[in-house]
């Protein structure tokens, strides 16, 4: 004799309302009196992953498997650099932009580029001694009117250029002109950088080195700190950017409107 | 005046800002179903009651990390789980679960006569002991869905798992039982059923 799934379900239900269940403790009076107790170390062990966690394991697992699909082609190998960014900057696409910490000005602006966290003030003949390398300077608009150096785990340079005709003052930064420059590794990350859906990431080339043109109107970047920390620190908006590899450095340049402007000045790098 | 007594959401939101009543009360409402969760789990009372108590003191010490507005109680009922599987497992039982039958069977309204009752009885015993032929994957999965009449979203949720784990392990299971039945040639038809 044959049973269908329905019989057999509804005789487990019968079987459910037949059980012996011992009636259930006071458990609500039990759990008040212990409420204040030591927490039991075991009590870790019992609770499931947190929301927050959960969502990074799951973002994490896509990334990685993003990540192998692109290894197990080996002609894409040498472009995954590339695919996630430059030498020691990483690209991040994100549907929403972190949240930018807030900055208080300072009351008395020291230097072009005070607000910006770009390490300490140092002056340009002095740059590769504190830096580790001597940075390219655009020809046409030579001498910075500042220059800071931030130590990284390496020198991290930016050379800032204060508006000028022909160089308006740029929206996030209120200066004319950023200039970054850095030597990294190819696996180390010195810098992050937070794009959104809505903006554009072009893949260019410049005098042959490999680069991004990050355009649209903000898009967050903040330094992270050695050691493999996820931490980003400094994070701030930044406007259309270009980034790009020059011979053992990786330059962005900030604060030029187009890519055609961008790509020009990098051409007068020297 | 009507008093809106106060929902799952409303009341773990009051306990996450202190206020203990609140949480006594999300204990009070689901202590029926953590308890039977821990005991079809376990398979002893007074394990089950130490598992029910330490799945919701974890609960009450995680509430500032739960996500405000996800359902309350296949949380509550996850964490103790977790408690029981614990228990089960430092016990190092992987035997019966403790299902047994209660003694005085409910009778029906009509009071069917002694025979069909005794066939009833054999009918469930039989039952049970197919049941015990099911790996623990399997017996929690049944024991949370016709035991416990969680739905597969909840039955998932307490035992840690997907929704498509649950579907077929269940499948995997009935057909489990209906083998162990068939073999025991205690598959009869429901005579007189409407």
């Amino acid at each position: 004799m044959s049973m269908t799934d329905a019989d057999l379900e509804q005789r487990l239900r019968n079987l459910g309302a037949e059980l012996e269940v011992p009636p259930t403790p006071p458990l609500a009076a039990a759990v008040r009196a212990r409420m204040h107790d030591a927490p039991d170390p075991r009590a870790r062990r019992l609770l499931p992953p947190p929301w927050w966690r959960r969502r990074i394991a799951v973002a994490a697992m896509v990334a990685t498997i993003a990540l192998l699909l692109v290894l197990a082609i080996p002609p894409a190998r040498t472009t995954v650099a590339h695919w996630l960014g430059l030498r020691g900057v990483e690209i991040v696409p994100v549907q929403t932009l972190p949240p930018i910490p807030s900055r208080s000005p300072r009351p008395s602006p020291s230097a072009p580029g005070d607000q910006l966290g770009l390490g300490a003030l140092v002056p340009l003949d002095q740059v590769p001694a504190r830096a580790g390398f001597t940075p390219v300077v655009p020809a046409a608009l030579g001498v910075p009117d500042a220059v800071w150096v931030r130590d990284n785990g390496g020198g991290v340079v930016t050379l800032v250029y204060l508006p000028r005709p022909g160089l308006p003052a740029s929206g996030p930064t209120g200066v004319g002109l950023l200039v970054t420059e850095l030597r990294a590794a190819i696996d180390t990350r010195v810098m992050g950088k937070f794009v959104d859906p809505s903006t554009p990431l072009l893949p260019v080339t410049v005098a042959g080195g490999n680069g991004f043109w990050i355009g649209g109107d903000v898009h967050a970047v903040g330094y992270q700190l050695p050691g493999g920390s996820e931490v980003i620190d400094n994070l701030r908006l930044a406007g259309p950017t270009l980034l790009f590899e020059r011979g053992e450095l990786t330059v962005r340049i900030e604060g030029l409107a187009n890519q055609q402007a961008a790509l020009g000045m990098a051409a007068t790098l020297r | 005046m009507e008093v809106r007594p106060l929902d799952d959401a409303e009341l773990a939101d009051r306990a996450r800002r202190g206020d203990e009543e609140a949480y006594a009360e999300l204990v009070q409402r689901h202590a029926d179903l953590a308890f039977r969760t821990a005991w079809a789990i376990c398979g002893s009372a007074a394990e089950a009651e130490e598992a029910a108590q330490d799945g919701f003191l974890a609960a009450y010490r995680a509430l500032p990390r739960f996500r405000p507005g996800a359902p309350v109680r296949p949380w509550l009922l996850r964490i103790v789980a977790n408690a029981a599987r614990n228990r089960r497992r430092s016990a190092g039982r992987r035997d019966q679960a403790g299902l047994r039958l209660a003694d005085s069977l409910r009778t029906a309204d009509a009071v069917p006569s002694p025979e069909r009752m005794a066939e009833a009885a054999e009918e469930r015993a039989a039952l049970l002991r197919a049941i015990a032929t099911l790996d623990v994957g399997g017996r929690d999965v049944v024991s949370c869905r016709y035991f416990l009449q969680l739905s597969v979203a909840e039955t998932a949720a307490v035992l840690g798992c997907r929704e498509g784990t649950v579907k077929s392990r269940l499948a995997r299971s009935l057909a489990r039982l209906r083998a162990a039945l068939e073999a025991e040639g205690a598959i009869v038809s429901e005579e007189g059923a409407p």
